[in-house]
This record gives C-alpha cells, structure tokens and sequence, in this order.
C-alpha cells in the first residue's frame, strides 16, 4: 500500500478539532442550585483532569477524520491477487456471437478502443489492430491468457509487427479485405504548346504505362484533370489555371530550367545524376526534367525501364495495409506490463459514508441527550 | 414550577399525625372553647384562684363554704380551655426552590408546603385557629387565622400558589406579620433557616412574647454533600457562583456547615426558640414529632 498524496496525510491535524472540543466540553458546568453556598469555600478550583466521557463517540470522529485524511492522501493498493482471468478479445468485423458460441462466462471483448464487452455494439470497423493489440497486452495483468480472433489478412498493421509481453492464442478467421483498391495508373495530360518531339515521347511513356494513345492537348485555361499527369512544356509561366490545379494537388511536369527555389532530385539515372527535380506547390508538386524531353538531350529515355521509373515517382504505391495473417503472429518479449496499482477510494468512500452514519447516530441518540 | 396537583399527605404520615399533637409552651389561647390552656377564667373544672367579691359577680360563684369560714365573700375561679392560634411561616424565598437531583420534582417549598399542611391538619384535629403567611421576594401573603375546614381549604389555596422566588423581604414589607401576630400566638416557621434576617425576625417575634419554633428544611444534598465532580454552584437569591470541586470541597463544606447549623441551633435556644431539622429525603412527620414532642413537653 502506497499514498499518491502523502501530503493529504497532514489532513490528520483536523484530529485537533473534536479533541479540543471534547476536553473544552468539560469545562462547562451546569449550574446548580445550592443555597448553602456560603459555607462553600472557594479556594480549590476543580481538577482539570483530562477525562473522555463520550470515548465511543470520539472514537468514531477521529476514525472518519482519519479516513478523510487518508482518502486526501489517495492510497493505492499494490499487489493483491491479480484477476488473471483468461481473455478473448475479436477484432472488428468478425462475427462475435458466433465466435464466442456457447462460451457465456469467458471474458469476451472487442478488439477495438476501450475494450468494450462482445455483448456492446459492434464498434467501428477500420482500428489499429496492432496498436491495439499492444495496449491490451498492457492493461491486462502479467499472467492472464490472451485469445485473439483476427481476420485473414489482417489490415490496422503499423510499422512494426505486434510485440508483446506474453504468448497469445492467435486465431486467425478467413475473411475477404472489405475495401479492394483498385490500382489507378495516371494518363498524361500535355498542355498547349509543347513541342512535337515533347509530345512523342510523353505519348511514348504513356503507351509504356497504359497502352494508350495521348489524349489531346489542353489550352491553357483548361486544367488537367484529376489523377492525371499535366505537362507544361511551353516556356513562359504556368497558366492561372493550371496554377490553381497544383495548388489543390495536382502533378505538373514543366520545362526545364523552370524558375522557383527548392527543387529536390526525384530520379538519378544509371550514374547518378539528377535526372528529375520535384518542387513541392501548395498541395501539389511541380516536376522538371534536367533537360529538354528529348532522347539526345536525355540518354535515359532510351532506358527501357525509365517509364516504371517515373511511374514510380509519379504514383508512389501505397504501402500495404493487408497481411496474411498467419505471417503476424505476435512476437515475444515485450516488458511486462507493471501491476496497476488499485485504487482504494470508493472503499474508502463507502467507509467514511458509514462512519458518517454512524457518528451521526450516536450524536443524536436520545440516551445521549439525557446524560448530557 | 407549577404546583397544580393538591396538596397531598401520605396516609401513613397523615395516620401518625393522629398521635401528634400541638402543645404550646407559653402561647395561651384566649376565648372560646379548646384543648389548651386560658387566660381567661371563669366557671370551669380547672380551679384556678379565689378572689374578692366584686359587686357585679353572680352568686352562684360566690364559695359558700368558704364565706363560712372566713366570713367573707370569695368567688372561686376556675380556667377555661381555649383554642391556640397557630401562624405558619413559610419561607418561599428563591432558596427554596432547591431541590435534590436524586429527586428533581420535589423543592424544599413542596416540603415546606406539605409539612404546613400537616400542621393545618393538626390545628384543625386540635380545633385551633390557624393561618398561614408566606414569605416571598415580593412581599408578604397571608391567609388571615379562622378556624375550620373551609379555613383549611382557603390555605391549601394559597399554598398551591405559592412559587419560589426573590430574597428576603425588606423589614418594612413584614409588617403585616406584626399585625397579625398577637402575642400569645403559636408560630412556626418552615425554611431552609439560611437568612439571617429571618432568624432575627424570628428572635424578635420570641422576644415579643409569641412562640416560636423553627423547622429548618435542609435537601439531602446540604446534608451529605454527595458531589464527587467539578460543579458550578449557584446561589439562587444572590446568584453568587462558585466553581468547585465536588470532593475536594467536601470535608470542610461539611464541616463549615456542621459549625454553622451549631451556632444557629445555639442562637435559637438561647432565644426559645425551638428548633428542629428536617431533610426532603425523609417522612414529613418526623421532624414535626421532635419538633412538637419537644415543644409540647408532652
């Protein structure tokens, strides 16, 4: 047991107060008739012993002034039997009754923030199960079994695969990933203005990338379109449009030497040498080639492998949010969680209420307004 | 305090009041006809004197045998047996409202009370005149002497009245003690005997030719001084307090107290004043015994 307050323990000089008034109480002498007064002699004052009349009643006050004290001072119970009860918990999405089956008394939660009980509504679908997983392992004490039900493949992974502080009962169930991305590969989009050699070799790289025929150019107040891959070759400045467009996220491919600050290399080529510049603009990014869309002037065009190069510069794959199941067994070794200390207010609380009550009973007996 | 009950004499006490009787030393009952004995004389059994004829005697009462004797006219005298006038007087002072804890619904004036109805009682068995006059810090109240149960009535009356309060009259305020007491009167006063204007009272009414007993009425507590804790007493008339340790002040209260009821009882004696004690813890009657069997010289 162990005080998260012990300052609060200071609250015990409040023991002062029904002391002082309970010593102060029998000082204070009825008066009583005595007519033979005179022959009384004055001299001798009544002993001030130090006598507990009420000692029960006393009692009872120090004791509900030392359980206030100590519930200021917040004690915390370390230790104690620990509730190791096995755990089952089933990430969202599964079916839990039928999981759970006939199992009415195990401890059946959600895979899912707070833990609520499998009995509770079905909970959100997309968590960080990973996430998850580690702080359950956590909060529940050293010791208790740990029954995982995971979808196969398991999505809500993180960067690292699950680790944790005791051996878990990994259950994978089949389950089809609710979301199928479908890969979209971007179509370029040449502005007004390019040069017809420009334009070969972009319609090159597209036919490399979709095998698609380049769709006609743009003018200049006509923005790409969405998920497309614009090209201002022409000298001059972006059209307001097209400006507009990267702004919001779009991607543009301008002309060599463009103007501007903060180009970073996006591509090398065989020996190293910046091949592509990218400049981030707004929420979008301008890109530029080191020098004219040419074969002459850019030798790595001629690289067969350039287009999946640039592709992956242009549209970066996504990183995988799905794993088979079986290869994301948690691992071993985390620290083991701290015992939680328990907290001993509401026990403390029902104690003072029934102190309270108590006190209040004996203060107001009638057999204590008679001898009072 | 409110006294509404009547006034009640236990039956054992009111049975052995029958064995008590009012016997006057020097009070002399006047006219009429009574147990006790006369001024007034005059054809009767008791022989009392001879005396000289006197024109305006009836003949009748001239002794003849002795007229043969002595060749002149005597006329025999005999006293006559009269009824005494008993004065009760109760000291209703704020002193006697003390009353024991042992016993809190019973005051040194409910004694005082219930001893002048016994005294009432024993006038009225003795076919004397009685009348009672209480004392209180406002003044003086008295139901003037007569005789028979009506006069009973009329003092249980004034006694159920009566309600303790304020200090010992001034002098001037007992004048109608004087007015009413005739010399030759019985009185007996009932009180706690602590004011010493009462005793002088007293000693004044005994100089002046009225008997006078005294009964203190002292509470168990006066007595015996039980208190063993810290108190605070408290003089009901003066309202002097003093803080006191029950046990600690107990053997020189008691000794105090034993020296002063000496000194009153002496003071008394030498006065003719017959004095005796009672406590509220004990039967009425039984300092009216001593009181009375002293007094009557039985």
């Amino acid at each position: 047991m162990s005080l998260l307050y012990p300052l609060g323990l200071l609250a015990l000089a409040a023991w002062l107060v029904p002391l002082l008034i309970h010593l102060a109480r029998r000082h204070q002498y009825a008066p009583l008739d005595f007519a033979a007064l005179r022959w009384l002699r004055a001299r001798i004052r009544p002993r001030q012993k130090i006598r507990f009349d009420e000692w029960p009643l006393l009692l009872v006050r120090l004791l509900l002034l030392a359980a206030l004290a100590l519930l200021l001072a917040r004690p915390l119970l370390h230790g104690g039997a620990a509730d190791t009860h096995p755990v089952t918990v089933v990430a969202p999405g599964l079916d839990g009754t039928a999981l759970r089956g006939q199992d009415a008394k195990g401890d059946w939660r959600w895979l899912a923030p707070g833990f609520p009980a499998l009995a509770d509504a079905v909970p959100a679908s997309p968590s960080p199960l990973a996430s998850l997983l580690r702080e359950l392992d956590q909060t529940l004490p050293a010791g208790a079994p740990l029954t995982v039900y995971i979808p196969d493949p398991i999505p809500g992974l993180d960067g690292e695969r699950p680790r944790l502080s005791r051996a878990v009962t990994w259950r994978p169930v089949p389950l089809a990933p609710a979301i199928t991305r479908a890969a979209t590969l971007p179509a370029v989009q040449v502005g007004a203005g390019s040069a017809d050699a420009e334009q070969r070799v972009l319609a090159a790289i597209q036919r490399a990338w979709t095998n698609q025929a380049l769709s006609p150019a743009r003018a200049a107040d006509s923005a790409p379109d969405d998920g497309q891959l614009g090209a201002w070759l022409a000298a001059g400045p972006l059209p307001t449009a097209w400006q507009a467009w990267v702004q919001e996220g779009g991607s543009v491919l301008v002309a060599p030497g463009a103007a501007g600050a903060g180009w970073t290399p996006a591509l090398r080529d065989a020996q190293g040498a910046v091949v592509l510049e990218q400049r981030q603009e707004g929420s979008g990014r301008l890109l530029r080639f080191s020098a004219a869309l040419s074969p002459t002037e850019l030798p790595v065009l001629r690289d067969p492998g350039f287009p999946r190069q640039l592709l992956a510069v242009i549209a970066a794959p996504a990183a995988p949010t799905l794993a088979p199941a079986a290869t994301q067994a948690p691992l071993r070794g985390a620290a083991a969680p701290l015992p939680a200390p328990r907290e001993l207010a509401p026990w403390l609380l029902a104690l003072i209420v029934l102190l309270f009550a108590l006190e209040r009973l004996m203060a107001t007996s009638p057999r204590r307004g008679a001898g009072a | 305090m409110s006294r509404t009950a009547p006034i009640a004499i236990p039956a054992d006490v009111r049975s052995r009041l029958k064995a008590l009787r009012l016997l006057p030393r020097r009070a002399r009952g006047a006219h009429g006809i009574g147990q006790h004995a006369s001024r007034s004389r005059g054809a009767g059994l008791e022989f009392a004197q001879y005396r000289a004829y006197e024109p305006g005697d009836e003949l009748r009462q001239i002794d003849w045998k002795l007229y043969a004797r002595s060749d002149r006219f005597f006329v025999r005298e005999s006293e006559r047996e009269s009824p005494i006038t008993l004065w009760v007087l109760l000291d209703a002072t704020a002193s006697a409202g003390q009353r024991d804890r042992a016993r809190p619904d019973w005051s040194r004036l409910d004694h005082a009370c219930a001893t002048a109805a016994c005294l009432v009682e024993l006038a009225l068995q003795q076919s004397d005149r009685f009348g009672v006059i209480v004392l209180t810090g406002e003044g003086v109240q008295l139901v003037p002497a007569g005789h028979g149960p009506r006069q009973r009535d009329r003092v249980h009356l004034l006694l159920r009245k009566v309600q303790a309060s304020g200090r010992w009259p001034a002098v001037t305020a007992l004048a109608p003690i004087w007015e009413r007491v005739q010399a030759g009167d019985l009185l007996v006063a009932l009180g706690d005997g602590f004011d010493e204007a009462g005793i002088v009272l007293l000693e004044r009414l005994a100089a002046a030719r009225r008997e006078v007993l005294h009964l203190q009425l002292l509470t168990a507590e006066e007595r015996d001084f039980p208190f063993t804790e810290g108190h605070r007493f408290r003089d009901p008339e003066t309202g002097e307090e003093l803080l006191g340790d029950g046990r600690a002040i107990r053997a020189d209260y008691l000794a105090r107290f034993d020296t002063a009821q000496r000194a009153l009882q002496a003071r008394l004696q030498s006065s003719g004043i017959v004095h005796a004690t009672g406590y509220l813890d004990q039967p009425l009657d039984q300092p009216l015994r001593v009181l009375l069997g002293a007094g009557g010289g039985a």
